[in-house]
């Protein structure tokens, strides 16, 4: 069972006009075996944060500073070769829209097949045995196996992916919006496929959505994210019902609409990320915002056991 | 995929290219009726009225247009596509005897092309950005830019007149070299097959400059899409995901190249069809005797049947090789296979 | 308050100007050269007759072949015929027959392809096959079959290229149109009562100028291509008048003997015209397709 510590982690995008400052110093920490989930609107750093982790990252973009420490290892510091050893095999990331993620020039059982062979090596009519498996155990029968993409609905191309990593077994599963795109009735099936496969590997989750609603229902500790940073993290029961950062009560009304009354929604729009301002990023959205929070960042601070967050006017 | 799902595919591709076959004989009937009388075309301009007559009466050219028609695919389906007033010979016979040399030179021109396109646009897809990725889509399209007879022309004086490295333009062979027995009309291959070194050496000197020459104008066609679509499949999501899922780079490669030769293979089959047509200008400037040459050698002595049937052999070459890249296609694309 | 007025500075200096956006696509010193070796050719074109050139026609037997000197900076061609001024007169022969064939080109071709896409089923099917046999001729060949069949002469010629560009076109406009027949304002005008005529040109064709524009100047560069071809061959364009696929055609025999100006700089102007028109087109195709 592995820890994985996300330290103070800076990372820029340069387009060589301007610099984009995605991440601005990510600390956050996923216990062996928790399910966390990552919540945050988009373009708030989110699957930048993954990518960052499986050291994915866009060419243009440079950890400028921070640690990423599974258990003692610091993947910052690993050469691409020693990263290939990681990725897939300790750390598994499904993308977001799968049908794009696959191969259109292979089948699904390839998919699966290629991925077991390369972690557990095997001849390719054994590890052909095992993909069929694998594929029946998220919900793809025999006949379906040999689709290409194309001939496969959004839901059942994420099943391929989720098969995929099923197959490598990895000790922490990156799930980066896994659901968004599909359809409501399909989003239930595939976030207890991922439930399930979690438990029979015995790994961590990490569960990136913008969806809070959902993602309370599967995880136990939830982190959100605002502008590049960590604005609050707590376990499910504190940030669902004593909400500290005002962004995180905003979200969480946002995803209680009640019926006859007017949808609830956050004024304002996500800060431009070239822009390194003084003060709170959220403070030109807050209703609680003074003098203090437009000229100085408020830093993580505990306020209750395994509950920080990132405000001045906390529990307010 | 099944048999049947081949048949209607095939099928389909077949009515499509009749279609297409239908058209192209209608055009040519136009276009050598469009004047008028097209006797022209068999007695030249200077015969006598008497002549002209017995001549119209002879070929049916007093019939109406759409007899014509029927007569006209009626003789190319036998084998009668006219006969050529400067050789006296049928001119199918002429583009058979003329066949094999654009052939050999058609087919070195897109080797050659092959062999540094590919990897060079491969090479500029992995390393785009760069500045030797720059430098290769400059040349590239620097190539595109020149007029292959002109080129020609500019290795001749070069390769020929100034440093007198290569022979002068005037045939397959050197004329004292006795020609190897015909297997495949390809006088490089079968001087290899006869190991006559001498014929082989001549042979090959005399086929590289308009080898070159040709190679030039096709490459950047070749290289750019090459290049494009290998830039295009390391950016996709599914490479992305393989690396993600920790494959090998040597896997990541194995699927790159392989999403890649649908387009590159159909690429490879057009541009033969092109070539047997689109070669005649660099067969007249090295005077290689091909049916790009016999055809404009019998348009300069006003025999125009040979240029009506190269043309037609030409495009049906051509729409032959797209059917073929389209099979190609389905064959490595599932998803081309609607 | 200070985050939203530094937004609006962001926002303004993302508006730049189209030439900015040229050259932040294409790389500063490609667009810049490009539009200065177009904008010399034309002015030249247009002024050739003012400037001090030599006689362009003047046969001059006792001048033949000279070498590239201080009187004819370019030499002279076996008929004694100054290569310089020829090469820059031919610039008017050679643009305007592509132009004229091109645009000609375009207008059948938009006009088919926008009927074609608009209808859509038998029309659709017929342009596209009509397109494909059209497209499978061999160039060269056809383009000398019809010359010699029909009248080697410059109307010819300018018919047989613009044949060769309807296809492209027409295929263009009907990638464009097609997509649009069941468009919301297509509906709207439909239910105003606009006949399906008057949608195509008054709200469809419109649509299409955008690329067609910028496929535009792609098009004469092959069309420049494809003359220069033909009067090599000795079809089309004919000596005296000034060409540059002809004038390497006069050159060609005397090039074995070390004599290479009169074939080698009308090459190089054809090969200067063809590249910046390509570029310009690619210019023009990198802006339209991302939107200014």
């Amino acid at each position: 069972m592995t820890d994985l510590n996300i330290q103070d982690l800076q990372v820029n995008i340069n387009t060589g006009q301007e610099t984009y400052y995605v991440l601005r110093g990510v600390t956050f920490k996923v216990p062996a075996g928790a399910k966390l989930g990552l919540v945050g609107e988009s373009g708030c750093g989110k699957s930048m944060t993954a990518a960052s982790i499986m050291r994915l990252l866009p060419k243009n973009a440079t950890i400028v500073k921070g640690q990423i420490l599974l258990d003692q290892l610091n993947l910052i510091n690993l050469s691409e070769k020693e990263m290939r050893q990681i990725r897939g095999k300790r750390i598994t990331l499904i993308f977001q829209d799968a049908a794009s993620a696959l191969n259109p020039l292979c089948s699904a059982v390839q998919h699966v097949a290629d991925v077991y062979a390369r972690h557990i090596s095997l001849s390719r009519k054994e590890s052909l045995h095992h993909a069929y498996e694998l594929l029946a155990k998220t919900g793809i029968p025999k006949h379906l196996a040999h689709n290409y993409p194309h001939e496969l609905s959004g839901g059942m191309s994420q099943r391929v992916m989720i098969a995929m990593a099923l197959g490598c077994s990895p000790e922490i599963l990156i799930a980066d919006e896994p659901t968004t795109g599909l359809d409501v009735t399909i989003q239930t099936q595939v976030v207890e496929l991922i439930e399930r496969t979690v438990e029979e590997i015995g790994s961590s989750l990490i569960f990136i959505s913008h969806d809070i609603g959902l993602v309370s229902e599967i995880c136990d500790r939830i982190v959100v994210m605002y502008a590049g940073k960590i604005v609050e993290a707590g376990n499910r029961e504190q940030i669902i019902s004593g909400p500290g950062h005002p962004y995180t009560t905003a979200l969480l009304h946002s995803f209680r609409a009640q019926p006859g009354k007017r949808m609830p929604f956050i004024p304002g729009r996500v800060p431009d990320l070239r822009i390194r301002q003084e003060g709170c990023s959220f403070a030109p959205r807050c209703s609680l915002a003074d003098n203090q929070c437009w000229h100085s960042e408020p830093k993580l601070s505990e306020i209750s056991p395994g509950h920080e967050v990132a405000c001045f006017h906390m529990d307010k | 995929m099944t048999v049947w799902k081949w048949a209607k595919f095939l099928a389909k591709r077949m009515a499509q290219l009749f279609v297409v076959l239908i058209g192209i004989s209608i055009t040519i009937f136009i276009v050598t009726h469009a004047i008028g009388n097209p006797v022209y075309l068999i007695v030249g301009q200077s015969a006598t009225s008497e002549v002209i007559q017995e001549r119209i009466h002879k070929f049916g050219l007093d019939r109406p247009l759409w007899e014509q028609y029927i007569a006209y695919i009626q003789n190319l389906l036998k084998g009668n596509w006219g006969v050529s007033r400067y050789t006296y010979n049928p001119v199918l016979v002429d583009i058979q005897n003329r066949l094999p040399a654009t052939l050999e030179l058609s087919l070195f021109a897109l080797l050659l092309s092959l062999l540094w396109s590919i990897p060079i646009g491969v090479i500029a897809a992995f390393k785009k950005g760069s500045l030797l990725d720059s430098l290769i889509q400059f040349l590239a399209r620097l190539a595109n830019s020149v007029p292959g007879f002109w080129l020609g022309l500019v290795l001749i004086f070069a390769f020929f007149a100034k440093f007198h490295l290569l022979p002068a333009p005037l045939g397959r062979i050197d004329s004292n070299i006795a020609m190897p027995p015909k297997i495949t009309g390809l006088i490089t291959i079968d001087s290899l097959l006869a190991k006559n070194i001498p014929a082989l050496s001549s042979s090959i000197r005399h086929l590289i400059l308009p080898a070159v020459t040709l190679a030039i104008t096709v490459s950047p066609s070749i290289l750019l899409l090459t290049r494009n679509t290998m830039e295009r499949v390391l950016e996709s999501n599914f490479i992305r995901a393989a690396r993600a899922f920790g494959l090998s780079s040597l896997t990541v490669i194995r699927y790159s190249l392989k999403n890649i030769l649908g387009p590159v293979l159909t690429m490879i089959a057009m541009t033969l069809g092109y070539l047997i047509g689109g070669s005649v200008l660099i067969e007249v400037v090295f005077a290689w005797p091909g049916i790009g040459f016999y055809a404009v050698d019998a348009m300069n002595h006003s025999d125009y049947e040979p240029i009506v049937a190269v043309v037609l052999l030409c495009a049906l070459v051509y729409n032959l090789a797209y059917l073929i890249s389209d099979v190609i296609a389905a064959m490595v694309d599932p998803r081309a296979r609607l | 308050m200070k985050t939203i007025t530094v937004s609006t500075e962001i926002y303004r200096s993302r508006n730049k100007g189209w030439f900015r956006q040229l050259c932040f696509l294409n790389g500063t010193w490609n667009v810049v050269s490009t539009w200065i070796v177009l904008g010399v050719f034309i002015a030249l074109a247009l002024a050739a007759d003012i400037l001090p050139l030599q006689n362009p026609l003047a046969v001059n037997a006792s001048e033949i072949l000279q070498p590239p000197s201080s009187n004819h900076w370019f030499g002279t061609d076996p008929w004694g015929m100054d290569v310089f001024s020829r090469t820059i007169f031919a610039i008017r022969v050679d643009f305007l027959l592509a132009v004229s064939s091109v645009i000609l080109g375009i207008v059948a071709g938009v006009l088919l392809g926008a009927v074609a896409g608009f209808f859509g089923g038998f029309l659709d099917d017929l342009l596209t096959r009509f397109a494909e046999v059209i497209q499978g001729f061999p160039q060269m060949l056809f383009g000398m079959a019809v010359l010699a069949l029909l009248g080697n002469n410059a109307i010819n010629l300018i018919f047989i290229c613009a044949f060769y560009n309807v296809p492209v076109y027409a295929r263009l406009v009907r990638s464009v149109v097609s997509p649009l027949r069941e468009a919301d304002f297509v509906q709207a005008a439909r239910v105003s009562g606009n006949t399906s005529l008057m949608i195509v040109f008054r709200h469809l064709i419109p649509n299409t100028l955008v690329p067609v524009f910028s496929q535009f100047p792609l098009s004469c560069a092959w069309a420049i291509q494809i003359v220069a071809g033909l009067s090599f061959i000795g079809l089309g364009i004919r000596v005296p008048t000034p060409e540059w696929g002809s004038m390497i055609n006069l050159g060609a025999n005397y090039i074995v003997f070390g004599k290479w100006w009169p074939s080698v700089f009308p090459g190089l102007a054809i090969v200067i015209s063809v590249w910046v028109l390509n570029n310009l087109g690619n210019q023009l195709k990198s802006v339209f397709f991302t939107g200014i």
